[in-house]
């Protein structure tokens, strides 16, 4: 593959994720270009988080993964990929954020040796010494206060918002070509989150690394996001650019997703939007469009899984009876 | 959060098979029907003393031979079984009686309570099992009773560390605040919160205890503090071979494996168990 | 110290409450160090009020909360609920309380025994204060939330998490409580399912006539859900005032930050980036 020379940085194709006989994600195709800013969105049992772990190749043994995921710089399928190949993959070319940084960082290791592990581990710096200097650098990158005294802290004597850039800085340390963040600022407060969402995004774009940002938080993906792909049920429902796809949803739910996450709008009876119903139980979501249960535009041939309409993979939606495209939902 | 979701819905469809559940369940189950058995039938009275038949080898009279006292060796076997459990049904149930409670009281009162009893349980557990029951069998008489009573005795810092711990994993959870703020007493929250929640590591710690408590029980036997004559106890059996060793080894033989055999069968029903309980507890959490 | 002066008794008072907390000892013969949660916090809500509590971890909002359902002491200061001073009782006579006054909490599963049918974790409260619990209460309760009747008979693991806060809702209804204090109940939810459980805590409320206090760290949640709203930073409530006001226009410093880092899709759809919320988060509003 030449992803690199097109400007392609992650390019998934068909890739599938089960367990026996259940499908929980089935994703066509999508491609992020350098740089580019990807959200993903979607709710609980969407099959958000799965995409990003098979991404990274860090799935659950028990689950079966097929299709193909190729990054630039890597000259092999990171789908089938044995641990040992992808462990020189995971934080040289593609790095995490997760959302619980105290999980994501060892308790009992100071957080500058933390940063400069991750370079040493992959020979990006020659020494300890100048790994430990690019590492209070790096802390300093992220904008941590006194980064000399922070590099010699453990974890837990720093506040959630500071572990959190830790763990950006970690995740930046060797200039990976795609920063996948699973709802990294879902666990901060909101004053923080403005901080660390800032940080991620310059230190993203210093290095050239595309994200792939996932987050149920709609608000979120369009201050950090130039596109978006909206997940439901395992599958990709629709996708285009935020503006696009945020002012003219075409998808039913996208457009309840919206709808019920604007707080300032209601309908005539005083009352916040909502979807009808809940998502299902992985494995129970019905044939054809998976969203034709909770669907008010649903209709006998909604039983068959609608096509892809769109120029392309990176813009448009999978439904039979889409929403007109004038409406502006969610702009109250 | 998916993620979380993702390996909980990977592991309810991968409940995978459980050996050594298996295997443990069979062993024990294997036990418990011999000590049954040997209420309605033994080849031979396994008390009987036949001077005739002293240390025969196995035949097909008898099908492991006889000792120096002309004791069928199968039917003290089958009799053992039965001592072998209810020194372990004794010994488990002191622990878990007293140490279960205790644990819970530890893991609810106030935090300066709940460390003084600990201490105390910690002074208990710097005792050793088999000095403790030496004692109380020097105090009351050797006895079986005696024997387990002290091993169960023994046994209950253990049963107390873990309902506590447990307890107080239990006590910090919403559930035990939303339950004080529904008006609930501490008592109350302890016994209808906490205790259905230790359940089963209590369980798992039981069988455990009770491999332990077989051991000790056979220990006790071999130094002349556990079961007295004319009960069959596998313990005695080996102590009695003892003087034989080079004459007749397999006297020490079966007895042996079969205290290996009881050991390991609620070992492996501990393990087991305790890998049955733990994912489903996560799932649910 | 003022006394409320109207004629109307609040539903829930609180005077000059302040909470210190010991922190471990350091070293074997240092001082414990001293941390106030809360540094003198006085307010009233007005009985019907919706009633907003918005402030960051590490604000005392959520110890104030734990005080306020007497799950919790101050250490000076007085919380009156109802006229009655729920400060100077012992445990065992807060019956009274407990009836009156209901809780909600964040996490819809941690706050649900797993191994309780949902049938006994609704009917919980009345059980605790000695009364029978009727199994058609339980149901009209768990209907009264949306829940189908059979619910009672399923285990809390076996419901989404929507469905969960719903069986807390019910939870905390069982007792008829005249005042409902909900901690954070949608912050652990889908965008979607938070929707459906807004829209229902304020029908409960208006249907039952209850007080509502409402904590949440998220300004626009309890912007859409209170009438009334007070800021807490850093252990002193900084700002009070009707919703729309302090969320429109903002006095207090910090209120102006928090009200400025909050990302909303209408001011990202202009071209807010994380930059300006960033900045806002610093106090640098342009």
């Amino acid at each position: 593959m030449t992803a690199g020379a097109t400007g392609t940085v992650l390019r998934v194709r068909d890739l599938a994720v089960g367990v026996r006989d259940t499908d929980l994600v089935l994703v066509d195709a999508f491609d992020i270009a350098r740089g580019e800013r990807v959200g993903l969105i979607g709710e609980s049992g969407s099959g958000k988080s799965l995409t990003a772990l098979a991404v990274m190749g860090l799935l659950d043994e028990g689950l079966q993964v097929s299709g193909s995921v190729r990054l630039a710089g890597v000259d092999h399928d990171l789908v089938g990929a044995d641990d040992r190949r992808m462990a020189r993959v995971r934080g040289r070319h593609v790095a995490m954020v997760f959302q619980e940084p105290m999980t994501a960082l060892n308790p009992t290791m100071r957080v500058g040796d933390q940063v400069a592990e991750t370079m040493l581990l992959h020979g990006s710096r020659g020494s300890r010494s100048a790994a430990r200097s690019a590492a209070v650098d790096l802390l300093r990158q992220v904008h941590i206060p006194d980064p000399e005294q922070a590099a010699r802290a453990y974890p837990h004597q720093l506040s959630g918002g500071q572990r959190q850039r830790v763990v950006i800085a970690i995740a930046l340390a060797n200039d990976p070509a795609l920063l996948v963040c699973d709802e990294p600022t879902t666990a901060l407060d909101v004053t923080v989150q403005a901080q660390v969402l800032d940080v991620l995004v310059s230190g993203a774009a210093a290095r050239g690394a595309a994200l792939l940002f996932i987050t149920h938080d709609l608000a979120v993906v369009a201050t950090v996001c130039q596109r978006v792909l909206v997940m439901y049920g395992g599958h990709v429902v629709e996708a285009g650019t935020v503006q696009d796809v945020f002012t003219r949803p075409r998808h039913p739910y996208t457009a309840g997703l919206l709808a019920a996450s604007d707080l300032d709008a209601v309908d005539d009876r005083g009352r916040l939007r909502t979807i009808a119903g809940t998502v299902p139980a992985a494995g129970h979501f019905p044939d054809g469009c998976v969203f034709r249960n909770r669907c008010p535009n649903a209709q006998d041939d909604c039983a068959v899984a609608p096509p892809w309409t769109g120029p392309h993979q990176a813009s448009g939606y999978a439904c039979h009876h889409p929403v007109p495209a004038v409406a502006e939902v969610g702009r109250g | 959060m998916t993620a979380a979701l993702a390996p909980a819905v990977a592991r309810g469809w991968r409940r995978r098979r459980n050996p050594s559940l298996v295997v443990g369940a069979v062993l024990v189950a294997l036990v418990v029907l011999t000590a049954l058995v040997s209420f309605v039938w033994t080849p031979h009275d396994p008390t009987f003393v036949e001077a005739s038949v002293r240390l025969r080898g196995p035949g097909s009279g008898y099908w492991l031979g006889t000792d120096k006292f002309g004791h069928d060796v199968v039917s003290q076997l089958m009799v053992g079984a039965r001592t072998t459990l209810f020194v372990g049904v004794v010994a488990v149930s002191v622990a878990a009686v007293l140490g279960v409670p205790l644990g819970l009281l530890a893991g609810m009162a106030p935090r300066w309570t709940g460390e003084l009893v600990m201490r105390l349980l910690d002074l208990l557990l710097a005792f050793p099992a088999l000095l403790l029951a030496i004692m109380l069998g020097a105090a009351f008489g050797a006895s079986t009773l005696t024997a387990m009573v002290a091993i169960g005795i023994a046994t209950v810092p253990s049963f107390a560390r873990i309902t506590r711990s447990g307890t107080l994993q239990v006590m910090s959870t919403d559930y035990a605040l939303a339950a004080r703020a529904a008006g609930r007493r501490p008592s109350a929250v302890a016994v209808r919160h906490a205790l259905p929640n230790v359940a089963s590591l209590v369980i798992v710690q039981a069988s455990v205890s009770f491999a332990i408590a077989i051991l000790s029980e056979a220990a006790l036997s071999f130094l002349g503090f556990g079961t007295p004559p004319p009960t069959p106890s596998w313990g005695r059996m080996l102590q009695e071979s003892q003087e034989l060793l080079f004459v007749a080894p397999r006297l020490a033989l079966f007895p042996g494996i079969a205290i290996a055999l009881a050991v390991l069968g609620f070992n492996l029903l501990g393990d087991g168990l305790r890998d049955r309980f733990d994912p489903r507890l996560e799932d649910q959490r | 110290m003022a006394e409320p002066t109207t004629d109307v008794l609040p539903a829930v008072s609180v005077r000059d409450v302040t909470r210190t907390y010991r922190r471990p000892r350091p070293a074997p013969f240092r001082p414990a160090p001293l941390v106030a949660a809360l540094r003198g916090v006085s307010l009233d809500v007005a009985p019907g009020q919706r009633f907003g509590i918005v402030g960051e971890s590490g604000s005392g909002k959520s110890t104030l909360l734990r005080i306020i359902a007497a799950l919790e002491r101050p250490t000076s200061g007085t919380v009156h609920v109802e006229g009655n001073d729920i400060t100077a009782l012992p445990e065992r006579r807060l019956r009274g309380l407990r009836q009156r006054l209901q809780l909600v909490f964040q996490d819809p599963m941690g706050s649900l025994d797993p191994r309780m049918r949902v049938g006994d974790i609704v009917a919980e409260p009345l059980v605790a204060q000695g009364h029978a619990a009727p199994r058609d209460r339980v149901a009209e309760l768990l209907q009264a939330v949306g829940l189908s009747a059979d619910a009672a008979n399923r285990y809390p693991h076996q419901f989404s998490g929507g469905q969960r806060q719903r069986i807390s809702i019910a939870r905390a209804l069982a007792p008829r409580p005249h005042i409902l204090v909900a901690d954070e109940p949608v912050s652990a939810l889908d965008v979607s399912v938070r929707a459906q459980v807004l829209n229902l805590v304020a029908d409960l409320v208006d249907e039952l006539s209850l007080t509502l206090v409402f904590v949440s760290h998220d300004l626009s949640v309890v912007r859409r859900v209170c009438d009334t709203v007070a800021v807490m930073h850093a252990g002193e409530v900084v700002e009070t005032g009707s919703t729309s006001q302090v969320y429109d226009d903002p006095q207090h410093d910090y209120t102006k930050r928090l009200v400025s880092s909050i990302p909303t899709l209408r001011r990202a759809l202009a071209g807010v980036t994380a930059r300006d919320l960033a900045a806002g988060a610093a106090g640098e509003v342009a």
